[in-house]
C-alpha cells in the first residue's frame, strides 16, 4: 500500500499536511509494522522522526506508541521530545515507553547479576576444593542445564508442532476460500488447548527457576493443606475434569503450625496432591474411583511429616528411578501436566530446609513424604 | 479623567430598587473605580449585585450558593439594573429581579432577544473576596481564566462542538438498532448453509425423470422468489411515494414562511420581496416536478400490480403442472413436500440475506458519517487547544519571568475515567485500577476502536493489563452502548500556573495564600475587553507587591479596560489614580453613597477610612521622615 516512502517524506517535509491526518496515522502504523517485521531503515526512521513533529496529536501519539521500535541511538532524543508533548496522551505514551525501556535494562541487569553469582560460587568452590573440583562442578551444572533445556525444548516442540500444522491447515482453508465454521472451530479449539499447555509449561518453568522468597510466617498446616486441596479441585474444574470418583481423606492435627513462605508450600502440597489424584486417571479426562490420603504428624518436636498416599496405578522400578531424579519433564506417566509438578514441590520443600521422598509400587500406589522444620532456620535459602 | 476608552465593554451604572441598597445609583466611569467605606457598608453587595445582574455567577456550586444567598438577603425581593455599553458602542440595560432571570432591555426600556446565558452581551469578570486565591487551587478555574481572554471565539467553538456531539449522538442512536438487526439476521442466516445442504441432499436422486423433477423443484423455488421480488418492488414504490409526498407538503409552507411581512416592508424590502417571489416560483416549479414524479410512481405501482396478477396466474398453472409431475412419481411425493417446505424456508432466508446486505450498506454509510464527525470533533478540540496556547503565550509574554503558564491538551481525563469505571463496574475486576491503566494508555476513540476490533492484545500491550483483565474489559465493553459515549466523552485541557519564587518555579497549588494571589492577580489584570471587578485585590498581599505590581498593572491597563475595585488599601485609589471613588456608608439597615468623585475630591474620606485618620497619617509620616531624614511621608 506504500507507494514510495521517500516520496511521501519529501511531500510531508514540504507541507506537513500534504496528506490528511487520518492517512498520516495510517502511515505511522504501516511504518511501525514494517519496522517490526524487517527492522528499521533510514527511510522508515526519518518518516517517524518527521511525524513525531506532526501538527495533529493523534499522529504523534501513534509515533509515541511505537517508540520501542526505534533503535537505541535514536530512542532517547525522540522519547524525551515526545514526553514533553503538549498533549497528555502523547506524553503518557512516551513516558510509558521510557519506563519499559528502563525495565528492560533492569531485567538485563538482573540476568547479569545472576551470572555474577554463579561466577562467585565457582570461585569459592575453587578456593575451597581446588580447580579440578570446581571444573567438575561446573561440568555437572552445565550437563544438568543441558538436560533440562533439552527436555523443555522437547516438550515445547511437541506442543508447537501440532499448533503450527493447525495454523497452516486453517490458512490453506482460507486460501481455498473454504470457510467451514465447524472445521474452524475444531481446529481452533485444539490450538487453544495447545497454547494453554504452552502457557502452563512456561509458568511452571518460571516457578521452578524462581528463587523462593526468604520471608517466613507462622501458618496453620491445616489451612495450608486445605488451600492446596482447593487449588487442585479448581484446576480440575477449570479443565472440566470430574474427579468426584476419587475419595480424599485429610488428617491434619488442628494445632500444627509451621514457619513457611505460605504460597510456596501450598504450591508444593498441591502439586503432590494433584499427582495423587491423577494416579486414578486412566486417560486425561476421566478418573476411576480410588482413595487419596493426606496425614500429618509432628516428628521429634522439631519437624512435621506430611504423607500423601494413593492406591492408584503406581510406578514401575524404572519409572520410580526416573522420578527420583526430579528432573522436570521427565515422567513417563504424563497424562495432562507439564512434568514440572514434583520437581517444583521438591525444590520448594528443600528451600525450606525440608525433604521430599517418593515410594511407589505398580498397581499398589505411591507414597510421597514431605518433612518440614517447624521453625524456619535463621538463614534459609 | 481618562479619555473615552475605545474598544472595550463597560458598565455605565448600577441602580437598585429595594433591600439594603434601595435607591442607590452608582455611575461608574471609564478607568479605575474604587469603592471604599467601613466594614458592612455594602461595598461587597454592590459588587455581587453587578455580578448577579450580569449573570456572571461562578461555576462552583458552593460559591454560587453563597453569592445567591447574599443577593437574596440584601435585595429582599427587589431589582437591580445595570446600564452597559458594548465595545461597539451599543447601549443596553440589564435588569434582574430577585429570583428571576436577567432581562436585556434596549436603552428605551423595550425588551430585546439578547440572552446573557448564551454569551449574548459580554462577560463581566467578577472576583469575590478569596476567589482569586481559590483559582490557584482549581485547574478548572484556571482554565476559565485563560478562556476569558478569548471568550467569544471559544464560545463559538464550544457551540460547534455541541452541534457535533448532538450529531454524533443522533448517529449513534441510528447505528445501534441497525447493528442489532444485522446481528439478528446473521444469527438466522446461520441456518442457510444447512438448508442448502439438505436441499442438495434431496436432489441427489437418480432414476427416471429425476432431472425433470429437480428442475421442477428449482422452478417452484424460483416462483416463490419471483413473488417476493414483486412484493419488494411494490413496497419500495409505495415507500418512496410517501416520502416524496411528505417533501411536497413541507416545501411550500417552510420556504414560504422564511421571509416575513416585516422584512418585505422594511428598509431592504425590495430585495426581500424579490427573493420571496423567487422562492415562491421555486416552490411552484418543484411542486410540479414532484407531482410528476408521484404520478410516475403511481403508474409504475399499477403496472407492477398488473404484472403481479398475471404472474400469479402463471404461477398457479405452473404449480398445477408441478403437482401433476410429482403425483406421477408417488415415491417422491413425501420428499417433494419436504423439499417444497425447505425451499420456502430457504427463500425466506435469502430475502433476509438481501435485507442484511441493504442494512449493512446503510450501516457502513452511517459509520463513515460517524468517522467524519469524530474527525471534525477532534479537529475542533485541536483548534480550541491552539487558541488556548496562543492565550498562554500571550500571558507568558506579558508576565514572564515572574509567572509561567502552561497547558496540556486533555490533561484532565476525569470524565473519561469515570465513564469507563462506570462501564466496567460489576464485572468482577478492580475497575478503578483497570480504568486508570486504560485511561493512561488509550485515548477514548482509540479504545473504542480496539474494542470494536476485539483487539484484546492491544489492551495487554498498551495498557499493561493482564490477560484476564483484558478479557473482562473486552467482555464488558464489546457491543456496549458505552462505546459511543466513550467516543464523544469530553476531554479537558489542563493548565498549570507557576510562580517564580527566587528562581524556582512553583505550582500554584503548593504556594502560600499570599503567593497564590501574587501568581493569579497579574493575570486578572491583563488586557481584556471585559470590565474587571475585584473585591479587595490587596487581600493577602504585602504593600510592596500592591505598589510594585498591582498599582503598576492598574496604570498600564486602565486606559484600555474598566476596573471596579472594592478596597481598603490607599495605594490602590491614590497611587492607582482612581478616576472615580465611591464612599459608602450605612446605618445598619440601609447603605448609601455619601461621597463620590476624584481622589482629590474624596481625599478626606480616603485618609479617614484607609489611612486610619488624619492624626494616624500625620504621625506615621513624621515618624518615617525623622527616621529617613527625608522630607514628606506617604505618597
Amino acid at each position: 500500500m506504500q507507494p514510495d516512502l521517500a516520496v511521501v517524506i519529501a511531500q510531508l517535509q514540504q507541507d506537513g499536511e500534504a496528506l490528511p491526518w487520518p492517512e498520516r496515522r495510517a502511515l505511522v502504523k504501516a511504518v511501525a509494522e514494517q519496522i517490526s517485521r524487517v527492522g528499521a531503515t533510514e527511510t522508515s526512521l526519518s518518516l517517524l522522526l518527521l511525524l513525531a513533529e506532526d501538527p495533529k496529536w493523534e499522529v504523534r501519539k501513534d509515533v509515541a506508541d511505537c517508540l520501542l521500535l526505534v533503535p537505541e541511538d535514536e530512542f532517547p532524543r525522540l522519547a524525551a521530545k515526545l514526553s514533553e508533548d503538549p498533549n497528555a496522551f502523547v506524553q503518557k505514551s512516551a513516558e510509558r515507553a521510557l519506563d519499559r525501556r528502563r525495565r528492560g535494562q533492569e531485567s538485563a541487569q538482573r540476568k547479569r547479576r545472576g551470572l555474577d553469582q554463579v561466577e562467585d560460587q565457582y570461585a569459592s568452590i575453587e578456593r575451597a576444593h581446588g580447580s579440578v573440583a570446581a571444573g567438575k562442578a561446573l561440568q555437572m551444572a552445565e550437563r544438568l542445564y543441558d538436560v533440562l533445556v533439552g527436555a523443555t525444548v522437547h516438550d515445547m516442540r511437541n506442543i508447537l508442532g501440532p499448533l503450527k500444522s493447525g495454523v497452516s491447515t486453517l490458512l490453506s482453508h482460507l486460501g481455498d476460500n473454504r470457510f467451514d465454521a465447524a472445521q474452524f472451530e475444531k481446529h481452533l479449539t485444539k490450538m487453544d488447548h495447545q497454547t494453554e499447555m504452552l502457557e502452563r509449561l512456561l509458568e511452571d518453568m518460571r516457578t521452578y527457576s524462581q528463587a523462593t522468597p526468604s520471608d517466613r510466617h507462622r501458618e496453620r498446616l491445616a489451612d495450608v493443606v486445605q488451600e492446596a486441596h482447593a487449588m487442585v479441585l479448581d484446576a480440575f474444574r477449570a479443565t472440566n475434569r470430574d474427579a468426584s470418583e476419587v475419595c480424599i481423606k485429610i488428617d491434619v492435627p488442628e494445632n500444627l503450625t509451621l514457619e513457611v513462605s505460605r504460597h510456596q508450600i501450598v504450591r508444593a502440597v498441591s502439586n503432590v496432591l494433584k499427582n495423587a489424584y491423577e494416579a486414578f486417571a486412566d486417560d486425561p479426562q476421566t478418573f476411576r474411583s480410588g482413595v487419596v490420603t493426606l496425614s500429618a504428624r509432628p516428628v521429634d518436636g522439631e519437624r512435621v511429616e506430611i504423607v500423601v498416599s494413593d492406591n492408584g496405578m503406581g510406578l514401575s522400578g524404572d519409572e520410580l528411578a526416573e522420578v527420583r531424579r526430579f528432573v522436570p519433564g521427565g515422567t513417563s506417566k504424563k497424562t495432562y501436566g507439564t512434568g514440572f509438578g514434583l520437581p517444583i514441590a521438591k525444590r520448594k520443600v528443600e528451600d525450606h530446609g525440608g525433604l521430599l521422598g517418593v515410594e511407589s509400587e505398580v498397581e499398589k500406589g505411591t507414597v510421597v513424604t514431605i518433612t518440614l522444620p517447624v521453625e524456619a532456620a535463621g538463614d534459609s535459602g | 479623567m481618562v479619555e473615552k476608552q475605545a474598544g472595550c465593554h463597560r458598565l455605565k451604572s448600577l441602580s437598585v430598587v429595594g433591600g439594603f441598597l434601595d435607591g442607590m445609583r452608582i455611575r461608574f466611569t471609564d478607568g479605575l473605580n474604587c469603592l471604599i467605606g467601613a466594614r458592612g457598608t455594602g461595598k461587597t453587595t454592590v459588587l455581587e449585585f453587578v455580578r448577579y445582574a450580569m449573570d456572571g455567577m461562578p461555576a462552583d456550586p458552593a460559591a454560587r450558593k453563597r453569592i445567591e444567598s447574599l443577593v437574596e438577603q440584601n435585595l429582599a425581593g427587589g431589582r437591580v439594573q445595570v446600564a452597559v455599553e458594548t465595545k461597539d458602542g451599543l447601549s443596553y440595560i440589564v435588569s434582574r429581579s430577585a429570583g428571576e432571570d436577567p432581562v436585556v432591555l434596549s436603552e428605551d426600556g423595550t425588551p430585546t432577544e439578547i440572552n446573557l446565558k448564551a454569551g449574548g452581551l459580554f462577560k463581566t469578570d467578577v472576583f469575590s473576596q478569596n476567589e482569586v486565591e481559590a483559582i490557584a487551587d482549581e485547574p478548572s478555574s484556571q482554565l476559565s481564566l485563560i478562556d476569558n481572554f478569548e471568550a467569544e471565539r471559544l464560545a463559538a467553538i464550544e457551540h460547534l462542538a455541541r452541534t457535533l456531539r448532538a450529531d454524533l449522538h443522533a448517529n449513534a442512536s441510528k447505528i445501534g438498532p441497525i447493528r442489532q438487526k444485522v446481528d439478528a439476521i446473521g444469527e438466522e442466516l446461520k441456518g442457510l448453509a444447512g438448508l442448502t445442504d439438505k436441499i442438495k441432499a434431496l436432489t441427489r436422486e437418480d432414476g427416471e425423470d429425476s432431472d425433470a423433477i429437480n428442475a421442477a423443484h428449482e422452478h417452484k423455488a424460483l416462483r416463490d422468489r419471483e413473488r417476493r421480488a414483486l412484493e419488494a418492488a411494490s413496497g419500495v414504490l409505495s415507500e418512496s411515494h410517501r416520502a416524496i409526498e411528505a417533501v411536497a407538503e413541507r416545501l411550500g409552507p417552510s420556504l414560504g414562511s422564511v421571509i416575513t411581512d416585516e422584512m418585505v416592508t422594511g428598509p431592504n424590502g425590495k430585495r426581500l420581496r424579490q427573493m420571496r417571489d423567487e422562492l415562491g416560483a421555486c416552490v411552484k416549479e418543484v411542486g410540479g416536478l414532484l407531482l410528476k414524479a408521484l404520478a410516475r410512481i403511481e403508474g409504475e405501482a399499477d403496472s407492477v400490480a398488473a404484472h403481479a396478477a398475471k404472474l400469479d396466474l402463471a404461477h398457479k398453472q405452473q404449480d398445477m403442472a408441478f403437482r401433476g409431475l410429482i403425483e406421477k412419481h408417488k415415491e417422491f411425493q413425501g420428499k417433494a413436500t419436504e423439499r417444497a417446505q425447505l425451499e420456502k424456508q430457504r427463500n425466506d432466508l435469502l430475502a433476509k440475506q438481501r435485507e442484511r446486505g441493504r442494512l449493512a450498506e446503510e450501516l457502513a454509510s452511517l459509520q463513515d458519517e460517524r468517522r467524519t464527525l469524530l474527525q471534525d470533533l477532534s479537529e475542533l478540540s485541536d483548534e480550541r487547544f491552539a487558541l488556548r496556547r496562543q492565550i498562554v503565550d500571550r500571558i507568558n509574554a506579558a508576565l514572564s519571568p515572574s509567572i509561567k503558564v502552561s497547558i496540556i491538551q486533555f490533561g484532565n481525563p476525569a470524565h473519561y475515567r469515570s465513564l469507563l469505571e462506570e462501564a466496567l463496574r460489576g464485572n468482577r475486576m478492580k475497575q478503578n485500577v483497570v480504568a486508570g491503566k486504560i485511561v493512561n494508555a488509550f485515548w477514548p476513540a482509540e479504545l473504542a476502536e480496539a474494542i470494536k476490533q476485539r483487539d484484546t492484545q492491544a489492551l495487554v500491550d498498551k495498557a499493561e493489563l493482564n490477560t484476564d483483565q483484558a478479557e473482562k474489559v473486552m467482555a464488558a465493553l464489546a457491543g456496549s452502548p458505552a462505546l459511543f459515549d466513550l467516543e464523544t466523552v469530553e476531554l479537558v485541557d489542563q493548565p498549570k500556573i507557576e510562580l517564580n519564587d527566587n528562581g524556582t518555579l512553583k505550582e500554584t497549588g503548593s504556594l502560600s495564600t499570599g503567593q497564590k494571589c501574587t501568581a493569579i492577580l497579574p493575570i486578572l489584570l491583563m488586557d481584556s475587553d471585559n470590565p474587571l471587578l475585584i473585591d479587595q485585590p490587596e487581600d493577602n498581599l504585602d504593600n510592596r507587591f500592591v505598589f510594585e505590581t498591582v498599582v503598576e498593572s492598574i496604570g498600564k491597563v486602565k486606559t484600555r479596560r474598566q476596573l471596579i475595585f472594592v478596597t481598603h488599601n490607599p495605594n490602590i485609589p491614590v497611587l492607582g489614580d482612581a478616576d472615580r471613588v465611591f464612599v459608602l456608608d450605612s446605618d445598619g439597615t440601609m447603605a448609601k453613597t455619601v461621597n463620590e468623585g476624584s481622589v482629590d475630591h474624596c481625599k478626606s474620606n480616603i485618609v479617614m477610612l484607609l489611612e486610619g485618620g488624619e492624626d494616624a497619617f500625620r504621625r506615621r509620616g513624621e515618624r518615617y521622615s525623622n527616621r529617613q531624614g527625608g522630607s514628606t511621608g506617604a505618597t
